[in-house]
């Protein structure tokens, strides 16, 4: 916003001198030609006159030349928006080659903010920004992925990583509220709909876009009132500036494949194991597992993958190259399959194509960009029968965003820009839109079956299922896990979920500047409008399937039965869905120098309309707002600044609609003091504070709580009346209450505290910014658990109150670092964030012990049983206390902690283990070279005090249903009474199928900590830099460059094949996740 | 600012049609207090915690209460919607009771009607309530969060003087009779009977006295009255005599009893809407209400089973004890013995082997129809369904005017007044075809009423809270804990639908019982709030 005003002030200076000022006649006359330039760009247009004489005066032409005749002591002003101004003395030379200087690169950096702009050194509010070059740098689909590791104060986890599903969860500077988290999200100035938060971010091309701002205290955020508690991310997207046009060209492709896979224990080793667990059982007087027990002849065949030991063979009655042959014979029963890695172990193509052009003249600025993304799955592509069950994404971008200035004054600019995307990905069978149901329907499967459950293709065809039945000898493996139905057969003829979402968003932009008022002044209108349309269908086609036996008369015939294909299926409205948004917004902004004093202001006001089918009570959601802002500073020295919001919902009774949300902040640069002395350790130090309020109308699903209490006519009724039997008594249908309001519900109110320093040093070469922050949200929405019941009001209908309360607490650390060894120039930049939450207050009964509530600690803190090693001997064993949870235990199971110590195992024993989800530390390091035409960037990151449940079902069970898969790290780790004698590590329990004991109840023995460190992003890149070529070529720059992410990981707890990034939710703690993966990528980049 | 579609309470209470609504479901959600009404998986009925029936199967809440854990904080009671649901039926009730006055096309003298109504109801759910938990909050108008919500336990005689003003109040308002289009609803005699059924409470030893069960110190009144008063029982007998006379001279209510008591007794306890019924639960919930737990053409009945103990109440139909052996005996003298007990056990359970006596000649109830599984129990319940043909479902027997006599009969008893107490005992006694009792010793008499209510009541939801408040010593040694008897058939592998050879009395299961169960715990989660005041041993 200062940059424009800037911008605005010289056109009017320039006016000013083009009317009012005398002329001047007397000296010889010389005609004067040359070009204008701006760096390697010729600039057209450009304002040429005398000084002193509007009337001598042209502009450049298309190619910057100018010609004008003035008297040859002349002075020559050249003069063009955008750029500083210049004069020049002719001093008699014929020809001047001008170089104009950008305004923006004159004034400093330039920061967007909330409604608006400001210069770097002035900035008093806690911003981070992120540059476009950064964005494209990291080969991943979504901008929110993108974000990791580029700022400091945001956290992220990820819930999948299927294309099309694998953005990631934003978080800035933690989480500080029990209900709506999302960060708010803006698009050149449109706040993005709270129900909507990421749709259209993480659908955007990261080629369109300028920079990316993070605001995250008070200050910063207070103009957005009741939706910027949670931190905002403000997107720029980039627009065409006064130049010839420039077409842009990039191309990059690569692949991705999983991080790391699940590691499912092989047949071999399976058997082994099951044996033990068989023969535990029998120890301890359970036989009925025996059936289950593989003989030595088995474990052979396992090992070796056949069907057949030699004396088998031997006994048959069959020729001698028959018997060769089936010695030969890879086993059709006796298989071992990994089929979480036949699945999830392949690798996907990735492209990406963005074509842009920008540029302007005079009148007209302009930026378009065309996009195409397209990326597979790593599911491994059978393509089997048509079954086309790869995940498949792609997505097609436009924008486009115009400035005019239709007159001098007055600014048009339009911005229109649309997504597509096409999303496939694998239904598991059914049509649900929960993602975690979906991924355990097609993993569940996996982990339920042995390693030898089927033979998956045999001569290429797809077997799910072995002739023959129990007891009649011809599928040996029939009563011990192996059905001969694989997965895999499951996997491809369940069918798959394709989705489209297009959404157009439009913006158009008017300006005017009212200078004849005064100086500086502005008036602003906005209007912009989004929408945004979803449709998905379900579909299955039928694939071959057949069923297998050996015959019985030769072994080495392998018999496959079936094959029929049954009809297609396709079922129409999956997911299908439709919004729309409607943003005004008028605005008046001020801004002026009086000498050292700075002063600028701004007045908007706005209003915004949200609709989608899925509302309740079918109205659209709606919000208004006025925003103020007052800037004030002496020669950039003292920094004083106030924000606030006043915003209305009308999700809130008619008297409590509006909140006002004040922030102030200050800020002090004390190397400018005139009595600072002038050295080259400590070049620049700020210190700069800010207080304020924020709001949050996110308060969970329920809309218009403070309507007065509704009832509903379909509970239930009663039977009035008399049929002494001979039929039913006549019903009459019963009303009671549904909902209960609360009429004083509102929004949660955030107080935020931010206090920084920022730093630069040895000649500016380093620098250091470090940040306090603080923050009591209260108002927090939430359910009374104190309520007696004697309210009589059920739990579910009793209206939420705002009297919830969490606090949140932290610090940043920013340091930078550029220098350079002749032509090796080199940079170093590092984050460090931490923020640790606090429930202070929720409503919450206390109960016996205090560890048992969740007030007092983390949002999501993790409770469980505390493990305390495994039951090594008998003796333990004996004088275990009671469990309540079955007491049974054997030897080598795990043993816990009686933390009462009331000689119980039991609910009071859970206590906070671990973290959360969320770690409450992030770091990230980037270090980047650039020599000649090469450069080479590196990002890593990595987290700390975070938590991951690796507890759910299979993970924690061995041998589900007594045939279901099995996790190396528990085979190669679990306890025995050799390992235990012998001093062994033992990292995991004994098994057993009889008296396995609570192995599995949920304790800090199977919550991992996900800290870990990765190389993110790796980034090499040369440009051509023989300039002769380049215009021979008629190209501006070209550059090759090779990235990739997720390349490396180091954890330590988390099993392998689980990322340490990936969130808690859906069903991911169960293993029923879909792998993150890692990307490779080659691309280039050619402007003309 | 929405267009508001919902129901508001305004629109609920503007015409009589409307408001019905709110009344059925105050009914509704009264009246279903302590019944498996939802038809849950989970659901018990109380005669699978007293000892009568066995205690369902291994996945009903009753099978721990039974066998393992007996009642916890933490665990489900008899009163399966829970604590917490009492009040929320109160508070629609007392909602009813605020708003009709906004109704504008009922007569002033109906609102006053409903107003009783409502009344009723709230001293009904509180009747129950007390006899579970002791004293309890008394709630006195629907609640808003602006009130103080934390409302304490209120000592046990507030509750019941509570109950009995509110009772006496209903009843001088409402009607003696309603017309066949409303049966069901609140009349004089039921506000009586809910009176009468709380002060026999008020007056039995388990509240009737100055210390309780378990100490709770000084709140030692939330558990129990206080003193002990004799004067207690003749408050009961009064209130009993009260509603026999209200019933019989007004209502239209009787003592069926036509000189077959197998078809009186059959229909007091069966027909819907019989002369006997002073209030029932009247909800129809088609094939998978509570009628499951009931009916033994459900699933969910399977595992209700007559145990030893509680057979040992019914008479022979000559008025004597029957002995069940306890060495291997022929199936033959299972079939003699069972055929010779009293008319009211042949309307209440169906015997091995046997076609139900209380739907005679119905294939629906036959032997071959009825078997699903060999069980090793007495015989399997039948009740509630005489001549019930195929209608699968019927209407619980809250008051039946039987159990007025039989209050009456042991008020009297206890006030020593022997000739009283037996003149109400026998007119019970002798519609089920018994000779008539004539023993006056107090003691051996009180023994007597109370296997007359074992007998008369069986599954009535009586007996399990009967006998707590009785003291009854044994309850831990054969009623509720202790060793719980049952018939075992065919050395113990179950009786088969025909061609049973043998069978004995012995062992079901070990019973547990605790003194902290002669009254239920409050859920720990309410406890938690802390306002109330947990009965003691939880």
């Amino acid at each position: 916003m200062i940059k424009r005003l800037l911008l605005q002030w010289s056109v009017a200076l320039l006016l000013l001198e083009l009317i009012g000022l005398p002329t001047t006649y007397g000296q010889s006359s010389l005609t004067v030609s040359g070009t204008v330039r701006s760096g390697n760009e010729v600039l057209i247009g450009v304002s040429v006159y005398q000084k002193n004489n509007i009337n001598i005066a042209t502009k450049t032409d298309e190619n910057g030349h100018f010609k004008l005749t003035v008297p040859d002591n002349a002075t020559l002003i050249f003069s063009f928006i955008g750029y500083h101004r210049q004069e020049v003395n002719v001093n008699a030379r014929p020809v001047l080659n001008i170089n104009l200087v950008t305004e923006d690169k004159a004034l400093g950096e330039v920061v967007v903010v909330g409604y608006g702009k400001q210069k770097a050194p002035t900035v008093t509010g806690a911003i981070s920004t992120v540059g476009g070059k950064e964005l494209v740098s990291t080969p991943v689909s979504n901008i929110t992925n993108m974000l990791v590791g580029r700022a400091s104060g945001i956290s992220a986890v990820q819930s999948s990583g299927e294309p099309g599903q694998n953005a990631a969860t934003i978080h800035i500077r933690g989480i500080a509220t029990l209900n709506g988290q999302d960060p708010l999200i803006v698009i050149d100035g449109i706040q993005q709909p709270a129900e909507q938060p990421y749709v259209v971010l993480n659908a955007m091309d990261a080629n369109e876009i300028e920079g990316i701002s993070i605001l995250k205290d008070a200050s910063a955020t207070a103009v957005y009132g009741i939706r910027g508690a949670n931190g905002v991310i403000i997107v720029t997207t980039k627009r065409g500036k006064l130049n010839k046009p420039t077409f842009g060209f990039t191309a990059n492709g690569g692949f991705t494949n999983a991080t790391s896979l699940l590691p499912i224990l092989n047949s071999y080793q399976y058997a082994l194991f099951r044996n033990e667990g068989v023969r535990n059982a029998e120890a301890a007087g359970n036989s009925s597992f025996d059936n289950l027990l593989f003989t030595d002849n088995e474990l052979w065949k396992f090992k070796n993958n056949r069907d057949y030991t030699t004396d088998e063979i031997n006994s048959l009655e069959i020729g001698t190259s028959d018997r060769q042959a089936l010695a030969n014979s890879p086993a059709l029963y006796y298989t071992s399959h990994n089929y979480f890695k036949e699945i999830f172990g392949g690798k996907g193509q990735q492209q990406q194509y963005n074509m842009n052009i920008s540029g302007g003249v005079e009148k007209v600025r302009y930026f378009a960009s065309l996009g195409y993304y397209h990326q597979q799955g790593i599911l491994n592509d059978y393509n089997y029968g048509g079954s086309n069950t790869n995940s498949n994404f792609k997505r097609y971008n436009f924008r486009s965003n115009f400035d005019i200035d239709v007159f001098k004054n007055f600014q048009i600019s339009v911005n229109l820009a649309g997504q597509s995307t096409v999303g496939h990905v694998p239904s598991g069978g059914y049509s649900s839109t929960d993602q975690g149901d979906r991924y355990q329907l097609i993993i569940q499967k996996i982990f339920e079956s042995s390693p030898f459950v089927g033979p998956n293709f045999v001569n290429g065809k797809l077997v799910n299922g072995f002739i023959g039945t129990s007891g009649d000898g011809i599928n040996p493996l029939v009563d011990k896990g192996g059905s001969g139905v694989s997965p895999i057969s499951d996997f491809l003829s369940a069918g798959t979920l394709n989705q489209y979402i297009t959404t157009l968003t439009s913006t158009v932009n008017l300006k005017h500047q009212m200078d004849y008022i005064t100086q500086g002044l502005n008036l602003n209108g906005k209007i912009a409008y989004d929408d945004s349309y979803t449709k998905g269908f379900y579909q299955t086609t039928s694939i071959p399937l057949y069923k297998a036996m050996r015959d019985p008369n030769n072994p080495n015939n392998i018999v496959l039965a079936g094959g029929q294909l049954n009809p297609d299926y396709t079922s129409d409205n999956w997911g299908n869905g439709a919004w729309r948004k409607v943003y005004l917004e008028a605005s008046i902004d001020y801004a002026h120098s009086f000498g050292n004093h700075n002063v600028s202001a701004l007045f908007l006001g706005n209003a915004q309309k949200y609709t989608a089918h899925d509302l309740t009570y079918n109205t659209p959601s709606g919000l208004m707002g006025l925003v103020g802002r007052v800037t004030y500073n002496f020669s950039e020295r003292y920094l004083l600044e106030f924000n606030m919001g006043l915003n209305g919902t009308e999700n809130f009774a008619p008297k409590r609609r509006f909140g006002y949300f004040p922030a102030v902040s200050a800020g002090w640069v004390v190397t400018k003091e005139p009595f600072y002395p002038k050295n080259d350790v400590l070049t620049w130090l700020k210190l700069r504070g800010s207080y304020g309020e924020v709001g949050s109308d996110r308060l969970g699903s329920r809309r218009y709580l403070y309507l007065p209490n509704g009832w509903s006519s379909s509970s239930s009724g009663y039977y009035f009346g008399n049929s002494n039997g001979s039929s039913a008594n006549p019903y009459f249908s019963g009303a009671s209450e549904t909902t209960l309001g609360n009429p004083d519900v509102t929004w949660e109110r955030a107080k935020k505290l931010n206090l920084a320093a920022d730093l630069r040093l040895w000649k500016d070469k380093i620098t250091l910014s470090a940040t306090l922050f603080r923050e009591n949200r209260n108002n927090i929405l939430v359910n009374l658990q104190t309520i007696p019941a004697t309210y009589g009001v059920s739990s579910s209908i009793v209206p939420p109150a705002n009297i919830g309360r969490v606090s949140n607490q932290g610090y940043e650390i920013e340091l930078g670092y550029n220098d350079n060894i002749g032509k090796l120039s080199y940079f170093l930049r590092a984050n460090f964030s931490y923020a640790r939450n606090k429930i202070e207050y929720m409503a919450e009964p206390s109960y016996q012990y205090p560890w048992m509530n969740e007030t007092g600690y983390s949002i999501g803190q993790y409770k469980g049983y505390v493990w305390d090693g495994f039951f090594n001997t008998t003796e333990e064993l004996n004088n275990r206390p009671y469990n309540t949870n079955g007491n049974q235990a054997r030897l080598g199971n795990i043993r816990y902690k009686d933390i009462n110590g009331d000689g119980i195992i039991d609910t009071k024993d859970q206590v906070p283990i671990g973290y959360s989800n969320l770690p409450r530390i992030a770091y990230n390091l980037t270090i980047g070279f650039s020599y000649k035409g090469f450069d080479i960037s590196a990002l890593f990151i990595g987290t700390a005090q975070g938590s991951f449940p690796q507890s759910g079902y299979v993970l924690s069970t061995p041998f589900a249903k007594n045939v279901g898969a099995v996790f190396q790290p528990y085979y190669d780790g679990h306890w025995t009474q050799e390992k235990y004698e012998n001093g062994e590590k033992i990292t995991y329990p004994s098994f057993s199928f009889s008296g396995s004991g609570p192995n599995n109840l949920f304790s800090d023995f199977w919550l991992k900590s996900n800290n870990f460190k990765r190389l993110k992003n790796l980034e090499i890149g040369y440009s051509i830099q023989d300039r002769g070529l380049l215009t021979r070529a008629h190209i501006r720059s070209i550059r090759f460059y090779a990235n990739g992410n997720n390349l490396i990981t180091w954890s330590k707890e988390v099993m392998k094949g689980i990322d340490p990034e990936l969130a808690d939710d859906g069903k991911n703690s169960m293993g029923y996740m879909y792998p993150l993966t890692r990307t490779f990528n080659f691309g280039t980049n050619i402007q003309f | 600012m929405p267009i508001s579609n919902t129901t508001t309470t305004d629109s609920v209470f503007s015409t009589t049609i409307k408001a019905q609504g709110a009344i059925a479901n105050a009914y509704k959600k009264v009246l279903c207090q302590g019944l498996p009404y939802q038809g849950n998986w989970n659901s018990l009925i109380q005669d699978n915690i007293s000892g009568a029936l066995t205690y369902g199967f291994s996945w009903t809440w009753g099978y721990g209460i039974a066998t393992s854990t007996g009642l916890t904080a933490t665990g489900n009671t008899e009163d399966m919607d829970g604590y917490a649901y009492n009040f929320t039926a109160i508070r629609q009730a007392y909602l009813v009771r605020e708003n009709i006055d906004k109704v504008t096309d009922m007569t002033a003298a109906d609102k006053a009607i409903v107003k009783a109504e409502m009344l009723a109801l709230i001293a009904y759910d509180y009747e129950q309530m007390v006899i579970m938990y002791g004293g309890v909050p008394i709630v006195t108008k629907s609640l808003t969060v602006n009130d103080d919500l934390n409302i304490p336990r209120a000592p046990v005689a507030e509750v019941i003087d509570s109950i009995s003003s509110w009772c006496d109040a209903a009843a001088a308002v409402l009607p003696a009779v309603w017309s066949a289009t409303w049966t069901g609803r609140m009349t004089k005699s039921a506000a009586l009977s809910i009176k009468a059924k709380a002060l026999l409470y008020a007056a039995r030893p388990l509240f009737n006295t100055a210390t309780p069960y378990l100490d709770l110190g000084a709140n030692n009144n939330l558990i129990c009255m206080g003193n002990e008063d004799a004067s207690r029982w003749q408050t009961a007998a009064t209130a009993a005599e009260a509603v026999i006379k209200e019933a019989e001279t007004n209502g239209g209510i009787k003592i069926i009893n036509t000189g077959n008591p197998l078809d009186d007794y059959g229909t007091a306890t069966s027909t819907p809407a019989n002369a006997e019924i002073i209030l029932a639960f009247k909800y129809d919930a088609g094939g998978s209400g509570m009628n499951t737990f009931y009916n033994m053409h459900n699933w969910q009945a399977y595992g209700n089973g007559l145990t030893t103990s509680y057979l040992e109440n019914y008479y022979k139909a000559d008025g004597t004890d029957q002995v069940w052996p306890t060495a291997t005996t022929a199936f033959s003298d299972y079939t003699t013995r069972i055929q010779a007990m009293e008319p009211r056990f042949k309307a209440s359970f169906k015997a091995w082997e046997i076609d139900t006596w209380n739907n005679p000649n119905d294939n629906n109830w036959a032997n071959s129809n009825l078997f699903q599984w060999a069980m090793n129990v007495a015989a399997v319940p039948v009740k509630f369904y005489y001549k019930a043909g195929t209608r699968n479902w019927f209407e619980f027997p809250i008051f039946r005017l039987a159990a007025y006599y039989l209050s009456a009969a042991e008020a009297y008893n206890e006030l020593g007044q022997s000739a009283n107490a037996l003149a109400k005992l026998n007119i019970i006694h002798q519609r089920a075809g018994l000779p008539a009792i004539t023993e006056t010793d107090q003691a051996k008499l009180r023994t007597i009423i109370q296997r007359e209510w074992a007998a008369e009541f069986f599954d009535e939801n009586y007996w399990l809270h009967d006998i707590k408040h009785w003291k009854r010593t044994d309850i831990g040694d054969g009623l509720i804990g202790g060793v719980i008897r049952t018939l075992h058939f065919n050395s113990d592998v179950g009786s088969k639908m025909t061609g049973n050879t043998d069978y004995h009395d012995g062992k079901m299961y070990l019973g547990f019982w605790a003194p902290r169960q002669f009254l239920n715990p409050f859920p720990q989660t309410e406890i938690n709030k802390g306002t109330l005041i947990q009965n003691p041993g939880y």
